[in-house]
């Protein structure tokens, strides 16, 4: 059917909402590895709860002929939950530096937007991989991948797991252990352990320095043992910045290197194991542009603001190699 | 500052490996780009399937390695996350993307 003359349509308004949280989930979604590998969705309270069930572990099942019925008593399904956290950027810039730097204003906010919006999108990546705790209230918090993984770990000395506490309905920071050398060894028992609890990992998560690592476990005594060019001076290594596919004895799996478990030595010093089909991210308000913003002065103002929390469907699923050395060979 | 390239602005640069991600808004869309440096990355796998060569699959064998924007926009990510292992070994085992592979043998 033609279209009358004269119809506005979207293709010509201006000043249309755009979704800003599905543009900045298109960009680069290297830079924040977890968060775009888990599944987004939706809450409706800045307290989503869900709840998980298991089987009894297997056991011995003999009978006596005759035998009268007993009962054992059924263990309830576990009630988790995690707050929402208040993500925010903003910008001001003077109306001056507006026209300055270029013509068209609009472009100028357009670009700080944008740029912001993937800056929050790395804070959620942060939040997820840094290892604090929830906390309630009204300056809430959503706890973090590390403090809920309690089954598949591998810790330094004194490390002991946090976890997802029934009685308070928070979860508890890990405490740190004695920092080591990333290994094949601990691989290979976080890998068991989540194969024998029925996890898939699939991807593993790690700091650029972990992943250098990683790629020694190759050089196995299976294999004949060979040696990597050294780059010449002024090459880009290319080794920390690459998504590897390794054959091993669970399966396949993808390693990504995470710049943004790069930032300190307290993200750097976990290497996660995710099956992504038991992680996702909620959101209660997607990221998005506050437009109602008041203007005040000879500024333009702008503030992007998202909440939202990490939803563990089954701790189970995830894994942790804790307290490596994440940056360097001693750090 | 703005470092441009044409009409592109340069939104994001990685000191440490090259990659670099430019913006360009036509005004009625913003597109991207990400420029991957990968001429050491091609020679590195290059060096590492001659170097298995005639090898059997160890215990950790790393198969491939490629730009971390080539597995996401090829849907390799994403198919490897749902389990979809077929697509993602004929991916692999496809002579076109030999360049990205590090180890020779048929997956």
């Amino acid at each position: 059917m033609a279209v009358l003359t004269n119809t506005f349509q979207t293709t010509q308004a201006v000043g249309n909402r755009e979704e800003l949280s599905d543009v900045v989930s298109r960009i680069t979604p290297e830079d924040t590895p977890i968060y775009s590998l888990i599944e987004k969705g939706k809450c409706t309270t800045y307290h989503p709860e869900w709840e998980t069930d298991e089987l009894a572990a297997p056991g011995a099942n003999i009978r006596e002929e005759g035998e009268e019925y007993a009962f054992g008593a059924i263990t309830p399904p576990m009630r988790l939950g995690n707050y929402t956290q208040i993500m925010r950027k903003d910008w001001i810039i003077s109306a001056t530096q507006e026209v300055t730097a270029e013509a068209g204003n609009v472009q100028k906010r357009k670009y700080q937007k944008l740029k912001k919006g993937v800056e929050i999108r790395k804070d959620v990546e942060f939040a997820i991989v840094d290892t604090n705790a929830t906390v309630a209230g009204s300056t809430r918090e959503f706890g973090s991948l590390s403090t809920w993984t309690i089954s598949n770990v591998s810790r330094g000395a004194g490390g002991a797991n946090g976890g997802f506490n029934v009685g308070t309905g928070l979860t508890v920071a890990p405490t740190e252990g004695t920092q080591r050398p990333f290994t094949k060894a601990i691989l290979d028992a976080v890998m068991q352990q989540g194969y024998q609890n029925g996890a898939n990992f699939r991807h593993v998560s790690v700091s650029p320095y972990v992943k250098s690592v990683f790629v020694t476990f190759m050089s196995d005594s299976n294999v004949a043992p060979f040696r990597y060019a050294v780059s010449q001076s002024g090459e880009r290594n290319t080794i920390v910045a690459t998504a590897d596919y390794y054959e091993g004895p669970f399966g396949t799996v993808m390693i990504h290197p995470n710049r943004v478990q790069a930032v300190n030595a307290g993200v750097a010093r976990n290497a996660f194991f995710i099956d992504s089909d038991m992680l996702s991210f909620l959101w209660l308000r997607q990221i998005q542009e506050d437009r109602d913003v008041a203007k005040t002065g000879d500024a333009d103002k702008g503030v992007i603001i998202g909440e939202g929390t990490l939803k563990v469907h089954n701790e189970r699923g995830l894994g942790v190699a804790a307290d490596l050395f994440g940056l360097s060979s001693a750090s | 500052m703005i470092v441009r390239d044409g009409d592109w602005k340069l939104f994001d640069y990685d000191f440490h490996t090259g990659r670099s991600v430019w913006v360009m808004d036509d005004g009625d869309r913003t597109h991207w780009r990400t420029d991957y440096p990968v001429e050491n990355l091609v020679r590195q796998n290059q060096f590492t399937r001659h170097a298995t060569a005639g090898n059997a699959f160890g215990e950790w064998t790393k198969v491939a390695s490629m730009p971390l924007n080539l597995a996401h926009s090829e849907n390799l990510v994403r198919a490897h996350s749902e389990g979809d292992d077929r697509y993602v070994k004929r991916w692999l085992n496809n002579g076109d993307n030999r360049a990205w592979r590090s180890f020779e043998g048929h997956l």
